[in-house]
């Protein structure tokens, strides 16, 4: 008892510790104090504390980061996508535009086609007239500068056809 | 340090933050979430965290500033709680219960800084070095912290024991 007198000072001045005082077995009012004190230590030391997860908010965090990495990952495969697709129409337009100005409607084929045949027709019946003209005046022996006067006078009907309009 | 290493360590304090979280706090559930937030904090910090240097110290005292952010931030919402803490302990029959239940009572009553000093000092078995540490403050204030705390505690025995 007289080790609780001397000891419960320095104990309340806080230079010793509870594990500094032997148990007593004569009691008085200090002895009890530490020995209350003693078995509120040693009862939370044995309170069953809650079981929790002390990893909880690290797994709930890389949830969210990996989260956030797919939803980047699917705006920039989105953005890509979009890109891609707009540069695909634009040059798909940029090709058909092309080939529509290089291509020839069917009418005008058709134009171009009789155009010639005409052509065609009316330059043989001129040849013809011509040779024709040529037997009769017996002209084969004369120089051939003269022919020069012979020359095929018709008005061609291709001589005014602009083929980079068509 | 490597993913095993921070588990364990986390693993073995687990409970010694959990008890200083609850001693500030006051309630389970914070105290909880303030062990989870600190331990993705370090989660964050494991590769620089070195397992020679005072780890325990430095999680105990990111557990304090933690609390104590916590405490700030909800100051309206804890004296609420405080206040349910104090009623709660006014209306318990004291001649029902014994000592012991008592002065666990008023632990929870002293001030923060009597029951963090305390807390450390005799629940957790630091030393003053280690809890000057935690605490960030000065080995005598943190004495005369843990000094007031017992005193108040012994005063109440007294006066139990004259009553009783």
């Amino acid at each position: 008892m007289d080790d609780y007198k001397k000891n419960i000072e320095p104990f309340l001045n806080g230079e010793l510790n509870v594990g500094d005082f032997k148990p007593d077995v004569k009691k008085d009012s200090d002895t009890d104090f530490i020995d209350v004190y003693k078995k509120v230590i040693d009862e939370s030391k044995d309170e069953q504390l809650p079981d929790f997860n002390p990893f909880e908010k690290i797994t709930s965090s890389n949830r969210k980061i990996r989260l956030n990495f797919f939803k980047r990952l699917l705006s920039y495969a989105a953005i890509l996508l979009l890109l891609v697709g707009i540069s695909s129409i634009f040059i798909l337009s940029k090709f058909q535009q092309k080939t529509e100005t290089n291509k020839y409607s069917e009418q005008q084929i058709a134009e171009i086609r009789k155009n010639t045949e005409y052509a065609l027709l009316y330059f043989s019946r001129e040849l013809n007239s011509t040779l024709k003209s040529f037997d009769i005046t017996n002209v084969i022996s004369n120089p051939s500068n003269d022919i020069k006067s012979y020359k095929i006078e018709f008005e061609n009907p291709m001589k005014n056809l602009n083929i980079t309009k068509l | 340090m490597t993913n095993d290493e921070f588990e364990n360590l986390i693993i073995q304090q687990k409970n010694r933050l959990y008890r200083f979280a609850f001693s500030i706090l006051k309630n389970c559930e914070e105290a909880e979430d303030a062990v989870q937030e600190i331990v993705l904090k370090l989660w964050s910090k494991r590769l620089s965290l070195q397992i020679d240097k005072n780890i325990e110290s430095f999680c105990m005292q990111s557990v304090k500033n933690h609390c104590f952010d916590v405490l700030r931030k909800r100051t309206e919402d804890l004296n609420y709680k405080n206040k349910a803490i104090l009623n709660f302990a006014e209306n318990l029959n004291f001649e029902n219960i014994d000592l012991v239940e008592k002065i666990k009572i008023e632990v929870q009553n002293l001030s923060t800084q009597q029951r963090m000093a305390i807390e450390l000092k005799d629940f957790q078995g630091y030393d003053y070095d280690e809890i000057s540490e935690i605490l960030e403050m000065s080995v005598n204030s943190i004495r005369v912290n843990v000094s007031r705390g017992r005193k108040k505690l012994y005063e109440i025995f007294k006066e139990e024991l004259k009553n009783g």
